[in-house]
């Protein structure tokens, strides 16, 4: 790493993510003497799929300046859809296919609003997260639907390697490796930042945004409903309730990351780095018996910490390169551009 | 100014015109909907979410959201629902003072955070609605507020009233008319709309803007505050989860009373229309029988047709300003 690279990098949001998830790992083996077990990481893995499955999409989402606050909804739709289907004999195949194109339904309804109608995806995927709700709440009121097939909810313990990865880990993996290389090492990615950092002139250069935007909020919906496949395998029910909440996990990843809300930053690795952060102190809460409630707060506040101090980021990145012009310049090297070597 | 004004007007009209409508259907096909008891329930549903959607008005009006004000309803109604239980009832004015004291310090910090640090506001309330929400645990402790703990004085606020209104109708009208008075003849009310319309424009003119959207969290943790004594009031007691899901509902009626999501324009009329409509359809549901677990995805559908509503309306509006005139003039 030449020293101009180490210096970004240091001055990163990413790497203060790192920082905050070696200090969780030190406090929580200290807190618990459980902690540091095999068992226990691929347990964190486990809880930690469905909430960066979506983390995936949310990512470039937020890059492209938009947001999706209707996964945890289009997830207990989802759910709920393959639970209705699954519990009625429909051959697993199909339900779990009709899951997914419930989900990539969904994300179309939320691009198509937010692009035809020129609409603030904030406001849109807050009325479709009530609509897919609300649909759920319908499909099945109060019933928890428990009659699977055994077949799928046995899955999850399927393993891939030995006892520990587990093929929902080992899917999750190539997703990531497929969304990293995607948003960073692709065409459509580099389209996906120029949108992000300057709409208009990408529209002007022939990136069409809109286009991009409704993909993005398809796979937004689409990997929602592979959640869900993963959350009814791993909990063996379905409720109408299922994955509600689970929006504001999947901001906190992603803003923690190192994700700007205002568009035009992120990367996949600080989203993976946050992930295993949030799921290191969520399963130290778990270790610690910490009741559901408080778990949501500490959660709540780590989203908060994570805004705070990308904006205290920002400011210590800015007087950082001012002290290196004004250094440059009392050090008596001429006023002219440093050469680019 | 005046045409966007009584396009404003006129869409209120629809408004009423649409819920005379909803009106006039469900009560052919029910006659006890227009009863006497069933009215003031709809009131009596509405008081909430007419109140807390006055001061959503307001940060709406400033291009902001407040998501943060279910959890502060809860915390409010938890708090003082709980030092009544540990330290007898506190006369009905002080628990309303302690109520709205605990939502101003919630509305405070947002207000500073999203004005001072330039936190984008769904963002940082997203954030408060949890940690609220986990402070309100904090209080109750592990308990909940049953309704001996409640004081008769405030359960009584529910019923009775002049003209078989109760006095806790009259709380949200009052606070819907003071925020209508402050919007309308205030200079800060004034500088609410020009914060929301134009925030460079607004800071170019030396408008205070950052103190303008303190000021209107302020408000709407206050009014947050205040909701959670009319909680308690009205239901007599508070679980940890009070007022959770509230957020969305008042946003809902906002958007649907025809406010703007780009801020700038919206008014309290159309705002407690708005709240009118929700009742008279989450009520309507009940008498005619439709499962409530629809309730949801029709709120949800509303918050969708409003805002198209209102994108189509402002793509109408703009090229007709601009293109109008070279028409005539070639005609």
């Amino acid at each position: 790493m030449s020293s101009r690279a180490a210096r970004r990098f240091a001055f990163s949001h990413e790497a203060f993510t790192v920082v905050l998830l070696v200090v969780a790992v030190v406090v929580v083996t200290q807190l618990s003497p459980y902690f540091l077990d095999a068992q226990n990481f691929s347990q964190i893995a486990t809880d930690s799929l469905e909430i960066g499955l979506i983390a995936l999409a949310m990512t470039p989402l937020i890059v492209v300046r938009e947001i999706d606050l209707s996964v945890g909804s289009t997830l207990g739709l989802a759910a709920v859809v393959f639970g209705e289907l699954a519990s009625h004999d429909v051959p697993l195949l199909a339900a779990v296919l009709a899951t997914v194109a419930t989900g990539a339904l969904a994300g179309l309804l939320n691009g198509l609003l937010v692009t035809r109608f020129g609409l603030s995806s904030i406001v849109v995927t807050l009325g479709t997260m009530a609509l897919f709700r609300g649909l759920a709440n319908a499909i099945v009121g109060d019933q928890t639907i428990t009659t699977l097939p055994d077949s799928f909810t046995a899955s999850d313990t399927r393993y891939a390697i030995g006892t520990l990865v587990t093929i929902p880990h080992v899917l999750f993996a190539l997703a990531a490796l497929a969304a990293a290389l995607l948003l960073h090492r692709s065409t459509v990615g580099r389209r996906i930042f120029f949108a992000g950092s300057s709409p208009d002139v990408a529209t002007h250069s022939g990136v069409r945004v809109d286009r991009l935007k409704v993909g993005l909020f398809v796979a937004s919906g689409t990997l929602a409903a592979i959640a869900a496949l993963f959350m009814t395998s791993r909990l063996q029910s379905v409720r109408a309730d299922t994955g509600s909440g689970l929006e504001l996990l999947v901001l906190t990843v992603v803003l923690l990351g190192g994700a700007d809300i205002r568009g035009g930053r992120g990367t996949i690795f600080g989203t993976l780095v946050a992930l295993a952060l949030v799921g290191v102190v969520r399963s130290g809460m778990a270790l610690g018996d910490l009741p559901d409630q408080a778990r949501v707060a500490v959660v709540g506040g780590l989203l908060l910490l994570s805004i705070c101090a990308g904006v205290a980021i920002e400011a210590l990145r800015r007087r950082a390169a001012e002290r290196r012009t004004t250094r440059r310049i009392r050090g008596g090297a001429e006023l002219r551009p440093t050469p680019t070597t | 100014m005046s045409a966007v004004a009584r396009l404003a007007r006129v869409r209120e009209l629809a408004l009423a015109g649409f819920i005379a409508l909803l009106v006039i259907v469900i009560a052919a096909q029910n006659g006890d909907f227009l009863s006497g008891s069933n009215l003031r329930s709809i009131l009596l549903d509405i008081t909430l979410i007419a109140a807390l959607a006055s001061a959503q008005l307001m940060v709406m009006l400033t291009r902001n959201f407040d998501l943060s004000i279910g959890s502060t309803v809860g915390l409010s109604a938890v708090t003082v629902g709980m030092i009544c239980q540990q330290h007898g009832a506190l006369p009905t004015p002080l628990a309303y003072l302690v109520a709205v004291a605990v939502g101003l310090v919630v509305g405070l910090v947002n207000g500073f955070a999203i004005a001072r640090l330039r936190i984008p506001s769904i963002i940082f309330t997203l954030g408060m609605l949890s940690v609220v929400r986990g402070a309100v645990y904090l209080v109750a402790d592990g308990g909940q507020v049953n309704s001996e703990d409640v004081p008769a004085g405030m359960t009584d606020l529910a019923t009775g009233g002049p003209f078989g209104i109760p006095p806790l109708v009259l709380i949200a009208l009052a606070v819907a008319l003071a925020a209508f008075a402050f919007l309308r003849w205030t200079r800060s009310g004034r500088n609410v709309y020009a914060v929301g319309s134009n925030p460079d424009a607004a800071r170019l003119h030396g408008l205070p803007v950052s103190r303008t959207v303190v000021l209107v969290f302020a408000l709407s943790g206050a009014v947050a505050g205040l909701a959670g004594a009319l909680y308690l009031s009205r239901f007599g007691f508070a679980q940890i989860t009070a007022g959770s899901g509230l957020e969305l509902t008042v946003i809902a009626a906002v958007v649907v009373g025809g406010a703007s999501i780009f801020g700038g324009s919206g008014s309290i009329a159309g705002t407690l229309l708005g709240c009118l409509l929700l009742g008279v359809i989450g009520n309507g549901f009940a008498v005619l029988g439709v499962s409530q677990y629809w309730q949801d995805a029709a709120y949800g559908a509303l918050i969708l047709l409003a805002v198209i509503a209102d994108a189509r309306l402002r793509a109408v509006r703009r090229p007709a300003r601009s293109a109008a005139a070279p028409k005539e003039a070639t005609a």
